[in-house]
């Protein structure tokens, strides 16, 4: 079913979320979205999936014009999307999940539960789903790959002509990765049109056939992709051709943090040492114990046997409390839940770091402000004041004020998990040259990352992490993704 | 931090100077002043201060009675109290009720703690009277009251006869209340003399319907030779009634409680519940105002100035009685 | 401008109840603006308004604690008790009061912090056991307390009675060293992110023990407030209290997800409901009304907020 859209535009308040844009998708085309973070891609899906109503413009679908009043019934004209965030009920089975708004009842109006499993074995067997889960499954115990398979089935069952995926590779691994391009393939050959929406150019490459550009709340172009090369591609998103990273090392001989025999429930003998200026990266695949390793060293999960060593002097450390004490800082995976106070601003996010145990009893606000304000500018922190909400920041912000908490603290040790997650790409290319510059400072830096070109990019060692131990050891400059990804799997 | 501690220092020093202590001797009846009477008639107002003013109990007899009495004489009347069963709240509307100068004070006597409230109101020259229970260290005007003791005895009695003297008896309220605590002593008094009962135990209902069934219920099933339940508060007779009508032991568990409302009457009358232990509330208030209205009109004078005599033209203290009512006369309760 | 007035609740909340007495100034001109009523307002306000200091500051870190009416009953009959029937020094009960209410809050703490039990079921059971230990030890409440106890809260101080300038100072000091210690401050980000809290060093679940210690703390010192207050001890005080306090540190700028308020509201908001209160019974408006109205004020409230958050 051909969509096309001409001259939507979408404002809130005195922001131009959306001008005139134009978009087009034919039948059976993967047609790939993309643009930093606050282009407008969420705004335009919206508008699409019925949650919000454009402003002006039309849009046409299947040659006829249409105006979707809300989810429900863009859903009955055959458009389905696919959310980055994943909006599963946990405490409820696969099938309950995929039903959820249309169970099939029988004729007393009651829920038809044969019915219901049966057409969830056929949606997930369509999907090569593993096949020793079964409809009754209880999504909590699935892993984040298979969840986002479930959020597309549940798409799929509203047979849509259009199915929109926003973000989906966002937090599954690399095999999931590899199941779910299969299916997109599969379902564009049954003739369904797919909008795929991601920040990872190179599946942008690998899938699409086209794609538009958005900067700004406005189009830039739509490209063929077997046309485009990704430094374009990323100069016409950016607005900017953005110099690629030099590696430049500034690793020294001096061992600043030294693990040995680490081990809990999650880990096991994880030994290794991280020099000054050293960005030391550890790869693997996600669950497979890389955060673990980070949190036992901060303290933040109990440490049941090892020795941690600080300047090769042995430490004790049982909370976040002693790590911070002894200049180790820990930048969390998922800021949104375990790195910032939402609806706390920017100065009271930078300063929550001085309410440890062993700051002086009252609390001095104008240190702290000044402390914040200098980062502010130090990082490029784009806001209104340090007393703007982070709420209101964009991704690639809010991950930034993580950073100057942090940095505020002044570690020698500094973990980093997942720093570039969910962030566009000129914020991304900001905070390498910002972990550059702090290796160069002598800075020790451990970095937890999924995406191999970063690692590629920036690190001087790779670890690679997998099933709790280290599988490998790799120096950076002699290596290359499959090599990481063959001892990885 | 200098200016805190500076701050500190002046607020000790300042309460150890200036700090005004208390009386010494909280004197009962020794200045029971009555009022100087200067306000207009058409300014008078009579307030009524109670706690848990939407109990129906309370509405539709102390209140009813309270309303009917300002109609008839054409005064102005007011019902105050907090929603709750909440003492402390009733002391607050009390003492704030004083600075608004009404010509008298009707006060439920719910808790002996409201004594300094009343002494208040009393020294602000209010005429103030207690109905319910009493505060007796207080310097109330009046009092009009039941006798909770007598409630008590009058249950026991009852028991003893229906019982023949002997079986295993339950008793049940709000504890707590130090007029049910009056009652409980008035019964187990009677029941002490009779080594053929034994008492198995007190319950708190919580003033509730639903508490006091369960009790029962639960008490049933432990006990199941039990020959009487007493219960204390409105709410535990229709709550005993349910619960010994869902075990089909009706008249095997004799019941004596208290209150007739329509509800424990039409129980009287099926014959689940034995006796009713009634108080004549309507006469707590009804002669309560009467009293106020006597005081601030100076009706009967016993001295030539009785504000120096240092007396009040009131009885001090009244006992309305108590209704027995069981089923030879529910009939006419009922039809009133 | 305005606009920033209005969505701080402390302003907005200190107009409306200058605008209220006002308006009632003008309606009750000879009962309502005395020296005796406002010191009377305070007073039956005082009680209520320490222990929602403790509860902003609960509020404040996301949680919320039911059992503190309890924990006002307990006190005042633990206190009495030691002194009628155990003829203690008055010093001695006051400790043993206060001690023992710390207990309590430092077992709800230890539960709700260390062993993870939900916070409204750990406060919900201990409201009702420690209702029950004050039934156990006062029965039907004890009278006849001892002069130099009922000093504590009869005794005035420049005209005003005591309780009204203990809760001043609990007021003040709370809001003061929650502002600018970084102690109690660490209260805002765990009501902002626990989990961003504890991975930020502040050791959250001490903290935690802290608070539930330290409202339970502020219960039994209101609790022997009132008992002193009334010269006697009731078990049946502070019923529906731990509503009414939540109540008013809501309408005071708390909000039940945790992270915002100030102590300060804790006490506007007791002030509105007092002066609410106060007005009703000058103008004989019935009780149930007084509950109604301040149902529907705190709705308004509440949703005035959403409304200047959407702008």
């Amino acid at each position: 079913m051909p969509l096309h859209l001409t001259n939507i535009s979408k404002s809130f308040g005195a922001v131009k979320a959306l001008q005139n844009i134009d978009f087009d998708l034919a039948d059976g085309e993967i047609h790939a979205v993309c643009g930093e973070n606050g282009a407008g891609k969420s705004t335009l899906m919206n508008l699409l999936s019925g949650n919000l109503q454009p402003d002006s413009g039309e849009i046409q679908l299947n040659n006829k014009v249409v105006q979707f009043k809300n989810q429900t019934h863009a859903t009955v004209c055959g458009i389905a999307i696919v959310y980055q965030h994943l909006s599963l009920f946990e405490n409820q089975n696969i099938a309950e999940n995929i039903f959820v708004d249309q169970f099939p009842t029988t004729r007393l109006g009651l829920i038809d539960y044969k019915k219901l499993y049966s057409e969830t074995a056929l949606l997930l067997q369509k999907l090569n789903f593993d096949p020793t889960l079964r409809p009754q499954t209880r999504v909590s115990e699935l892993s984040a790959g298979q969840k986002q398979l479930v959020e597309i089935a549940k798409a799929l069952s509203k047979k849509p002509a259009i199915l929109i995926l926003d973000e989906p590779t966002a937090s599954i691994t690399e095999d999931d990765v590899i199941v779910l391009f299969n299916i997109i393939r599969q379902l564009k050959a049954t003739g369904t049109s797919i909008i795929y929406i991601s920040h990872r150019i190179e599946e942008i490459f690998t899938l699409a056939e086209r794609v538009t550009v958005l900067k700004d709340g406005q189009k830039v172009g739509v490209y063929p992709t077997v046309n485009l090369s990704k430094q374009a591609l990323i100069a016409l998103m950016v607005g900017r051709a953005l110099p690629s990273t030099t590696n430049q090392r500034t690793k020294t001989e001096i061992v600043a943090l030294k693990v040995e025999r680490l081990g809990n429930t999650y880990i096991k003998d994880i030994s290794f040492q991280l020099f000054r200026g050293e960005i030391l990266a550890l790869a693997g695949l996600v669950g497979a114990g890389r955060t673990e390793i980070a949190k036992t060293i901060f303290g933040a999960l109990k440490k049941e046997e090892g020795e941690i060593f600080l300047n090769n002097t042995a430490i004790q450390i049982n909370s976040p409390a002693d790590a911070i004490r002894n200049q180790i800082a820990y930048v969390p995976e998922e800021r949104k839940t375990l790195g910032l106070f939402q609806e706390m601003s920017i100065a009271e996010n930078i300063s929550s770091i001085f309410f440890t145990s062993n700051q002086p009893f009252f609390h001095d606000a104008a240190k702290t402000s000044r402390i914040a304000s200098d980062y502010r500018k130090k990082l490029n922190i784009n806001s209104a004041s340090i007393s703007q909400k982070v709420a209101q920041l964009s991704g690639g912000n809010q991950q930034k004020v993580v950073l100057a908490k942090w940095l505020s603290s002044n570690p020698e040790v500094l973990i980093v998990d997942e720093p570039t997650h969910g962030i566009d790409v000129g914020a991304k290319f900001e905070i390498y040259q910002l972990l550059k510059k702090l290796a160069a400072e002598g800075k020790a830096i451990l970095l937890i990352s999924s995406e191999l070109p970063e690692i590629l990019a920036i690190s001087d060692r790779v670890l690679v992490i997998k099933n709790g131990r280290i599988a490998k050891e790799l120096t950076t400059a002699q290596t290359s993704e499959e090599e990481i990804l063959k001892w990885a799997m | 931090m200098k200016p805190l501690i500076w701050l500190f220092f002046a607020f000790s020093g300042l309460s150890f100077f200036g700090c005004e202590l208390p009386p010494r001797q909280q004197e009962v009846s020794s200045q029971v002043v009555a009022p100087s009477n200067n306000q207009a008639i058409d300014k008078e107002e009579y307030v009524m201060v109670t706690t848990a003013v939407s109990m129906p109990l309370y509405v539709n007899h102390d209140q009813a009675a309270f309303r009917r009495w300002g109609k008839k004489k054409g005064v102005k009347i007011s019902i105050l109290g907090p929603a709750d069963w909440d003492v402390p709240a009733q002391i607050n509307t009390i003492e704030e009720v004083i600075g608004t100068r009404p010509s008298g004070l009707l006060i439920n006597g719910t808790d002996p703690a409201i004594a300094q409230a009343i002494n208040k109101a009393v020294a602000a020259g209010i005429p103030t009277v207690v109905y319910d229970s009493d505060i007796p260290n207080s310097n109330r005007h009046a009092f009009l009251g039941t006798n909770w003791y007598e409630i008590g005895q009058m249950q026991g009695l009852e028991m003893v006869k229906l019982t023949g003297g002997k079986g295993k008896i339950a008793y049940m309220g709000i504890l707590g209340l130090s007029n049910m605590e009056d009652g409980f002593r008035g019964l187990l008094d009677v029941l002490k003399k009779h080594p053929g009962i034994t008492v198995v135990g007190k319950y708190d209902d919580k003033a509730s319907v639903e508490e006091a069934a369960k009790i029962t219920a639960d008490l049933i099933s432990a006990h199941p030779d039990l020959a009487g339940i007493c219960g204390f508060d409105s709410n535990s007779g229709p709550g005993i009634a349910l619960s010994v009508k869902e075990a089909k032991k009706v008249n095997k568990i004799k019941i004596t409680t208290v209150d007739w409302e329509p509800e424990h009457l039409q129980l009287v009358k099926e014959g689940v519940i034995q006796l009713l232990a009634g108080q004549k509330r309507e006469l707590f208030t009804w002669y309560g105002a009467e009293f106020l209205y006597d005081m601030v009109h100076k009706t009967n004078r016993l001295s030539s100035n009785d504000q120096r005599a240092g007396i009040t033209n009131l009885p001090t203290t009244v006992n309305t009685g108590l209704i027995k009512i069981t089923k030879e006369n529910v009939g006419i309760f009922l039809s009133k | 401008m305005i606009r920033k007035i209005f969505s701080n609740r402390v302003y907005s909340l200190g107009l409306t109840i200058i605008f209220m007495g006002l308006l009632a100034s003008v309606v009750f001109p000879t009962t309502f603006p005395t020296f005796q009523n406002f010191s009377q307002i305070l007073l039956n306000l005082s009680i209520d308004t320490i222990v929602a200091v403790g509860m902003m500051l609960l509020l404040i870190s996301g949680v919320f604690d039911l059992s503190v009416g309890s924990v006002v009953a307990f006190s005042g009959c633990l206190t009495a008790y030691l002194l009628f029937f155990l003829h203690w020094p008055v010093p001695m009960a006051l400790i043993a009061g206060l001690f023992s209410s710390a207990v309590i809050g430092g077992i709800n703490g230890y539960f709700i912090a260390y062993l993870g039990i939900n916070p409204m079921i750990q406060t919900l059971a201990m409201m009702g056991i420690v209702r029950g230990l004050a039934l156990l030890v006062s029965g039907a409440g004890i009278q006849g307390l001892p002069y130099w106890f009922n000093a504590i809260s009869q005794s005035k101080l420049l005209g005003v009675q005591m309780p009204i300038w203990y809760m001043l100072c609990i007021v003040g000091a709370t809001a003061y060293l929650t502002a600018n210690t970084t102690f109690l401050k660490r209260f805002y980000f765990i009501g902002g992110n626990e989990k961003a809290a504890e991975l930020s060093g502040i050791d959250v679940r001490r903290m935690k023990l802290f608070s539930f210690v330290f409202i339970a703390s502020l219960a039994g010192f209101a609790g022997i407030l009132l008992a002193s207050r009334l010269g006697a001890a009731l078990p049946t005080s502070g019923r529906g209290l731990e509503l009414r306090v939540i109540t008013a540190v809501i309408l005071g700028g708390a909000s039940l997800q945790g992270g915002t308020g100030k102590i300060q509201g804790a006490l506007l908001g007791a002030l509105f409901m007092g002066v609410v209160a106060n007005i009703m019974v000058i103008a004989r408006i019935s009780g149930y009304w007084q509950e109604i109205i301040l149902g529907i004020i705190l709705i308004l409230a509440v949703c005035i907020d959403k409304a200047l958050q959407k702008n």
